[in-house]
């Protein structure tokens, strides 16, 4: 029996989510200008949907990994990256990350509390 | 995967868009250009970018597990444009041939004007992604406290 519950543990796999997400947004930016690119992303919120109707220890082991999506050539070198979609997807996932992190450090808090830890 | 990944990788992008930046500024400069050292006119050179970690070790990583993790872009080379050079007729000039024409430069500043703009734009989109990744991960450290 881990010290954290469900719900702490899927807020820190959605973190590691939204982490990794983060990477993959910007790495369609930085090829936005590369031949035959087609963009990736993450798609945390289902898999940790999915794990969450498992169990805790579904949750857990949760890892993500970055998919691509139905080939789009939006140029005609082959290039399937839409910059602003790209950017807003980006910052979305960046003011998610924040809230996800405010969410868990209060948790943490209210575990210090318990705990009995001053400061 | 590190913490600092994303970052890594908007800058990959900055390097790139500025290399774009760079080269476009040579095509620029080197429009009236009629003698190099490899003899001949100027020749327009353009940037090539590929995804990065396409490589040996990208290669050798994707073959023990699934390779996915995203490792930024990087220039896979300069190569020059292989677009016909333009004949000016100007008799006057020193490097005129018999018949009075010039060969320039195939540089078009037009073009290079558009790649310039293009390029300082994916240089902002770069940026702007990494101050996203960077106010996201200052609140993540922020728990440290």
């Amino acid at each position: 029996m881990s010290v954290l519950d469900t719900t702490q543990l899927a807020l820190t796999r959605a973190i590691s989510g939204a982490t990794l997400r983060g990477a993959v947004l910007s790495n369609n930016i930085a090829n936005a200008d590369t031949p035959g690119f087609q963009p990736s992303d993450v798609d945390f919120h289902s898999a940790l949907e999915g794990a969450l109707g498992e169990g805790p220890q579904a949750v857990e082991g949760l890892s993500f990994e970055p998919e691509q999506g139905p080939p789009v050539a939006l140029r005609a070198d082959g290039n399937g990256v839409d910059a602003e979609a790209e950017s807003a997807q980006l910052a979305e996932n960046g003011l998610e990350l924040s809230a996800l992190v405010q969410v868990a450090g209060a948790r943490t808090q209210i575990l210090r509390t318990a705990m009995g830890v001053t400061s | 995967m590190g913490l600092f990944d994303a970052i890594d990788i908007s800058a990959s992008g900055l390097t790139a868009q500025r290399l774009r930046m760079d080269v476009t500024a040579e095509n620029l400069a080197n429009a009236q250009t009629t003698r190099t050292p490899e003899g001949g006119p100027y020749r327009r050179k353009t940037v090539i970018l590929q995804q990065a970690g396409g490589g040996f070790a990208g290669q050798l990583a994707g073959a023990f597990g699934p390779s996915g993790a995203p490792e930024g872009v990087e220039v896979s080379g300069i190569v020059p444009d292989s677009t016909p050079l333009r004949r000016v007729y100007d008799p006057g000039h020193p490097d005129a041939d018999a018949n009075g024409y010039v060969t320039m430069p195939n540089v078009n500043p037009v073009t290079e004007m558009v790649d310039l703009i293009d390029a300082s734009r994916a240089y902002q989109a770069n940026v702007t992604a990494m101050q996203t990744t960077k106010t996201a991960f200052a609140k993540t450290i922020e728990l440290l406290r």
